[in-house]
């Protein structure tokens, strides 16, 4: 794991503080799960491909992956929110 | 009477003095002398307090009892990420690869899953 700790690290503190500021703006706890369960998805993303020394192929799909599954959670939220 | 936002620039311009002479070496600026953590304290001193005659448009609300529930979530929620860290470095650390991904895979999906049914029961 080489530089996957200095991405985790700060992406968690990252996570920490916008968990926080979503709870007392919200007042309810999903929304911090909610980036709870992003982070663990970039740090899943990460670890796979330092773990496996992925490929430029490797990283681009990867990154085309993550794109396509934030894309769909998008689409499926604004259907949610506008119902 | 200055605005908060003048006051902070004003502090970050004698940091940066402060930090710039000390990279060309003069004298009387050094990192290892005392006026770094003088500048911070004395710069948040000075920007938080004073203006006391600033206008107000809304009746302040009074405070109310202390949430001392909060404190209590947070030393919580606290001690669940150093038990998650914890048993990470102890029990996950020294399986596969290919195990660890699809571990961390389904904490993925779960989380999502949780917040989702958080979400219904608006919690």
């Amino acid at each position: 794991m080489v530089w996957l700790v200095w991405i985790a690290w700060p992406s968690f503190f990252i996570a920490l503080i916008i968990g926080i500021i979503l709870f007392i703006k919200s007042k309810h706890f999903y929304p911090v799960i909610y980036v709870a369960s992003v982070w663990l998805y970039i740090f899943t993303a990460g670890f796979l491909i330092d773990a496996y020394t992925l490929g430029r192929f490797g990283i681009l799909t990867v990154m085309i992956i993550s794109a396509i599954v934030f894309m769909a959670l998008g689409y499926y939220f604004s259907k949610i929110i506008s119902k | 009477m200055l605005a908060k936002g003048m006051k902070a620039l004003i502090v970050v311009g004698i940091f940066l003095i402060y930090m710039v002479s000390s990279l060309f070496g003069l004298r009387y600026f050094s990192y290892s002398s005392f006026l770094l953590p003088l500048i911070l304290i004395g710069g948040l001193i000075f920007i938080f307090t004073g203006n006391s005659q600033e206008k107000v448009y809304k009746r302040k609300k009074p405070a109310g009892p202390v949430k001392l529930q909060y404190f209590f979530y947070v030393i919580g929620v606290i001690f669940i990420l150093a038990a998650i860290a914890y048993f990470a470095q102890e029990f996950i650390v020294d399986l596969p690869n290919i195990v660890k991904l699809i571990l961390l895979v389904c904490a993925t999906v779960i989380t999502f899953v949780v917040a989702e049914f958080m979400r219904g029961a608006e919690i």
